[in-house]
């Protein structure tokens, strides 16, 4: 299993030679929601399908 | 058929993608929402249908809905987590910040709001508060026309920009919100500190 430290790198090695910071940080940062929402797959914080439709129903009012 | 999951994270993003357009928009908002609900159902029958994010070992996959990017986790072949939703167009202020409180001078910021209160509605509610110096600003941070979210004793207020219409309102958990373009200043400007360390301590390690 990769390290934080070299998966973020890949993610850095990944990006465009002319990429801006901004670009770059962007990357880092969907890198970081998707290691955020494995923790939560794994820890079993999840709702069913059907309870996400119902709440953005509610959000919707 | 797959069974779908949506992950804390995945909602808290689309709950912010939605709260972000309908400040503007509502309508918008819960047509982009619908959209990107609506989209993920197709991986119910078509686990695959999305590329391979390759960075992470695991089956990570994304599926695009126009700017959107909807991170899924193929756990098995009946089994899919949605991790996340992202919009690579979104101001960058609210990526890294997105799980983290920031403290901001709660006295100020409450002198603040009681000076405002021409432009704060509801006061009654922020008013109760016993001890303005615990106040933090929680990850809602936004474009210059949008709310930062701030947290008071477990509350949550929601600071918006003055220019809008003055009207009551509420947050996802159905409390009061205000709006006070002073308070909300301050903690872009305390929060974009942070980003400034943050982004530029990430790039730092990564290089070493």
């Amino acid at each position: 299993m990769s390290s934080v430290k070299e998966e973020l790198a890949e993610v850095l090695q990944r990006q465009p030679a002319d990429s801006s910071s901004e670009e770059i940080v962007r990357e880092l940062a969907f890198h970081v929601m998707v290691q955020r929402g494995l923790a939560d797959s794994q820890a079993g914080r999840t709702i069913s399908n059907g309870e996400m439709g119902r709440r953005i129903r509610q959000w919707q009012g | 058929m797959a069974r779908l999951n949506w992950t804390a994270e995945a909602e808290r993003w689309l709950r912010d993608i939605y709260d972000y357009i309908a400040v503007e928009n509502p309508i918008a908002a819960a047509e982009v929402v619908d959209g990107i609900y609506n989209q993920a159902q197709h991986l119910a029958r078509f686990p695959e249908m999305g590329h391979r994010y390759a960075v992470i070992d695991q089956e990570v996959r994304i599926l695009l809905y126009g700017h959107y990017r909807i991170a899924y986790a193929v756990r098995s072949h009946s089994e899919i987590d949605i991790l996340g939703v992202f919009h690579g167009a979104l101001d960058i202020d609210r990526y890294l910040l997105s799980s983290e409180i920031q403290p901001v001078d709660g006295a100020a910021a409450w002198q603040q709001i009681t000076c405002a209160n021409t432009t704060v509605s509801p006061m009654s509610d922020l008013s109760a508060c016993a001890d303005p110096s615990a106040f933090a600003v929680a990850p809602f941070c936004r474009t210059n026309s949008l709310p930062v979210r701030l947290l008071h004793n477990g509350r949550s207020y929601l600071l918006g920009p003055a220019r809008r219409r003055h009207r009551p309102s509420k947050d996802r958990a159905g409390r009061n919100s205000v709006w006070c373009r002073t308070l909300r200043q301050q903690a872009l400007s305390s929060l974009r500190d942070k980003l400034r360390f943050t982004g530029r301590q990430a790039l730092q390690n990564c290089r070493s």
